[in-house]
């Protein structure tokens, strides 16, 4: 791939140009590419254009066995996708979305995907049946099962404002996460790392929430892109603790670059953000299962 | 200029030996091997001034300005974030053009405000227009506490059409997960210029930011039935300016490489407008300094556009706002 991929040179617009942007090697640790109710392998086909267009090297997609408000029923597009995640393992990467409020079926949903088959991770998705949060303690089991298999863990937070009275967290979901939940969890297991997901969806708030768990890693993916949002999670929590998603389709990959390529950072620095730091969190479970990886 | 079908392509330029070779999407044609010359761009979505709830890193006309020209940005034109706030709105017009007049003059065009809900707003256009010599105004019913079914609404319509300026409708400022608890902007639709902008046809008409205000068919509607303009602060999605523009039944084939296989789409499966958006009704607009302006600039290569789509969005759909 060279610089003809784009029909103008984004230099000229004070852009990375593609040559650029491969250098980073560009790890989407939020891919949402099958998350569609009839139709998630035609929309992967359709994604993995993008992909290939603004120069990733791996996605990671967060929506592997069942969907996303049934994570733990098989759907019939399961089949395909373990197929896509053997054959493309070099370009696809995945992990499963759990349910909290079922830690033995989210067990078993583990050992099925992630012990005995391709993927790398676990998901805790943006709310659940039972309105199990992660901080509650039948969290444990699942967390020291994940911890067994080196797998890393990626939890979707927000802290939507409203409720009565009104107050950021206050519009959250049954069981959808706040960055408190996360620091609390990573209390309990200070040996491992996890995911603090969409930057809490309100930085601001979510990066002082964060800041002295250190075993709490940040990522920005899903919500608007706020200038100098990076720079502060820079400040706070250090460069090494943040890790980069794309979460499309439903935001552009530009949405995305855009909230690093603000930021005031060295081309090393980005690529830390962009793919080193999550490379270096799943080397575990790399190593572990036997494949190879240039951190 | 049309876009070559990159199939065609391959078969009427190189041949039929050459078509079983995958031809990327991604690579330009041979014909296409000499750059296009790069447009310059006219951001017609900033805002100077301070953002109520935090310092922004590129705050002013001076910061601003300097970043924005980084990006070939040749004009921008500005609101002022004071005016989602400050009843004397007067002030706050006359603060606009002074700020924008710290930076290399000409730069930024000031876009006033006016709120129908306050009195006399008939008063506050007319100093924007004639003493201030503003080419457009920029509103904001979400926070002004007014929605476009305002009785005032019809006759400020009138007004703008008669001045020849352009209105701008925010129809946000950011995300509503986000606010700030104390503050609860208003719920608004843009559904109500289906109606009344067909009676000021010459009223020039653009929505900023206006995304979550639009359903799918009310775009399709106002494609088809009004002249209502865009920008793209908000249009997401991946290729998302591509997938508003050819909308969801995109009939060109994609042929590219993934993981050694050869792979041909032929839709966008998430795009949600029915109907294309026309070319010429999408301008540039990076909501700066809020949103990084790499953000929409970005967008513009992510899309698979042609130098004639993209010059229009970048330039000249704004230059033809302004002019015609």
């Amino acid at each position: 791939m060279t610089q003809k991929d784009f029909l103008l040179d984004p230099t000229l617009y004070g852009l990375p140009s593609k040559d650029e942007l491969i250098s980073y090697r560009i790890w989407d640790g939020h891919y949402h590419g099958f998350y569609a109710t009839s139709t998630p392998i035609k929309q992967h086909d359709a994604m993995l254009h993008y992909v290939d267009r603004m120069g990733l090297e791996r996605i990671v997609s967060v929506d592997i066995g069942g969907t996303l408000a049934q994570p733990l029923t098989p759907m019939a597009h399961d089949p395909a996708q373990l197929e896509i995640l053997t054959k493309y393992q070099d370009r696809v990467l995945g992990i499963i979305p759990i349910d909290p409020g079922f830690p033995e079926e989210s067990i078993k949903k583990m050992d099925q995907w992630i012990k005995n088959g391709p993927c790398i991770g676990i998901k805790y998705v943006g709310g659940n049946k039972l309105g199990v949060t992660c901080n509650e303690p039948q969290n444990d089991a699942i967390i020291e099962h994940a911890k067994k298999l080196k797998a890393v863990i990626y939890i979707h937070t927000w802290i939507k404002v409203g409720g009565e009275p009104r107050r950021p967290g206050g519009a959250n979901l049954p069981g959808e996460s706040a960055p408190w939940h996360v620091v609390e969890l990573a209390k309990r297991f200070p040996d491992i790392q996890i995911i603090c997901g969409h930057a809490g969806g309100d930085w601001e708030l979510a990066v002082r929430t964060v800041r002295s768990q250190e075993n709490v890693m940040f990522e920005f993916s899903g919500a608007d892109p706020h200038s100098g949002s990076v720079d502060l999670a820079v400040k706070e929590v250090g460069i090494d603790r943040i890790v980069w998603g794309g979460h499309g389709p439903s935001r552009s990959f530009s949405t995305e670059f855009s909230k690093v390529l603000d930021a005031d950072l060295t081309p090393r620095e980005r690529m830390k953000i962009f793919g080193e730091n999550y490379r270096k969190l799943c080397k575990p479970i790399f190593d572990l299962k036997g494949w190879q990886l240039k951190i | 200029m049309k876009k070559i079908n990159r199939r065609a392509f391959c078969t009427t330029a190189l041949g039929t030996a050459l078509v079983s070779q995958v031809v990327t999407l991604n690579a330009t044609p041979a014909s296409a091997n000499l750059q296009p010359e790069a447009p310059s761009i006219i951001d017609t979505n900033v805002s100077l001034g301070q953002w109520p709830f935090r310092h922004l890193k590129y705050e002013g006309a001076v910061r601003l300005g300097a970043k924005l020209k980084k990006h070939r940005i040749k004009q921008a034109w500005a609101g002022h974030y004071d005016a989602l706030f400050h009843k004397n709105i007067d002030a706050v017009n006359e603060a606009l053009v002074e700020e924008c007049n710290r930076f290399d003059n000409g730069f930024f065009l000031p876009f006033g405000t006016v709120n129908l809900a306050w009195p006399d707003w008939e008063e506050t256009l007319k100093r924007c227009h004639e003493n201030l010599k503003m080419k457009g105004i920029r509103i904001f019913p979400s926070y002004q506490t007014f929605d476009l079914t305002h009785p005032d609404f019809p006759r400020f319509l009138q007004e703008i059409q008669k001045r020849k300026m352009i209105l701008q409708i925010a129809g946000d400022m950011e995300d509503s997960r986000n606010h700030h608890p104390i503050v609860i902007p208003r719920d608004f639709s843009f559904a109500p210029l289906l109606d009344f902008a067909p009676k000021f046809p010459d009223a020039k008409i653009h929505l900023v930011y206006w995304n979550h205000r639009i359903n799918g068919k009310t775009l399709d509607d106002l494609m088809a039935n009004t002249r209502v303009k865009l920008d793209t602060t908000r249009v997401e999605t991946a290729g998302g300016v591509e997938a508003l523009l050819e909308g969801n039944a995109k009939q060109r084939d994609r042929v590219f490489m993934f993981g050694g296989m050869e792979r041909t789409v032929t839709d966008i499966p998430w795009s949600r407008n029915a109907k294309p958006v026309p070319q010429d009704r999408l301008t540039f607009g990076s909501h700066a300094p809020f949103f990084p302006v790499e953000a929409n600039l970005l967008k513009l290569f992510e899309s698979d556009l042609d130098i004639d789509q993209t010059r229009s969005i970048m330039e000249t759909n704004a230059q033809n706002l302004l002019t015609t």
